[in-house]
């Protein structure tokens, strides 16, 4: 467990233990969720995010037939372990 | 509030075609809403082109995120959303999460989708906002 101190204006310094995870850079956001009073989720958001989902998903198609074979293959799968 | 549906979620991509007209709606209409069935549809889309359950994750979360912070607010699915878009496949030529994200654009406050696909049109209740 890590302790941040909140400064004035509210500026909190990201713990090394965290700096040090890749998914974690200089540049990228942090989206707020409160959870409760003393509770938020703050959730890593890349600085370069929409390249970030060109990556992830940047050959996915939309098609009617598309969408009716994700619906098919989707039901078919029911059930069974997704693998990687 | 107008929705916005999967082929916006997959427009955030960065080399989409309709990459900055999606940005460009985020400017122009502030008050945006996505069903999560849109989610559900990407997510379906991408497992079945072959993406594995930490890819669809990741990018589900990063849809997410950006979602939240241009203060887009999403809509739970109900049961009223399920039981109309049923009711819509009755009547309809289109796949089960098009009709719930149609059921889910019925419901809102003034009845508008953005979405380029007339698919949405069949019905006639909802007015389609293109972005292109």
């Amino acid at each position: 467990m890590s302790v941040s101190r909140i400064r004035p204006r509210y500026v909190v310094t990201l713990p090394k233990s965290l700096r040090r995870r890749r998914e974690v850079k200089v540049g990228d956001n942090l989206v707020w969720l409160p959870l409760s009073d003393k509770e938020f989720l703050a959730v890593v958001l890349p600085g370069d995010r929409y390249r970030v989902l060109d990556e992830l998903m940047g050959d996915v198609k939309l098609t009617h037939e598309a969408k009716l074979a994700a619906e098919a293959s989707y039901f078919a799968n029911s059930g069974k372990k997704a693998t990687s | 509030m107008p929705v916005i549906e999967s082929e916006f979620l997959l427009a955030l991509r960065a080399t989409d075609p309709k990459h900055k007209a999606a940005l460009s709606i985020f400017r122009k209409l502030p008050d945006l809403e996505v069903c999560a069935a849109a989610f559900l549809q990407v997510a379906w889309l991408m497992r079945s082109q072959r993406k594995g359950p930490n890819e669809i994750s990741l990018a589900l979360s990063i849809l997410g995120g950006e979602l939240d912070s241009q203060s887009v607010t999403e809509v739970p699915l109900t049961l009223s959303q399920i039981t109309r878009a049923h009711d819509i496949l009755t009547r309809h030529a289109i796949t089960f999460f098009d009709a719930l994200i149609l059921a889910n654009a019925e419901e809102s406050r003034d009845r508008r989708l953005v979405s380029n696909d007339n698919v949405f049109d069949q019905t006639g209740t909802v007015q389609r906002i293109p972005f292109k």
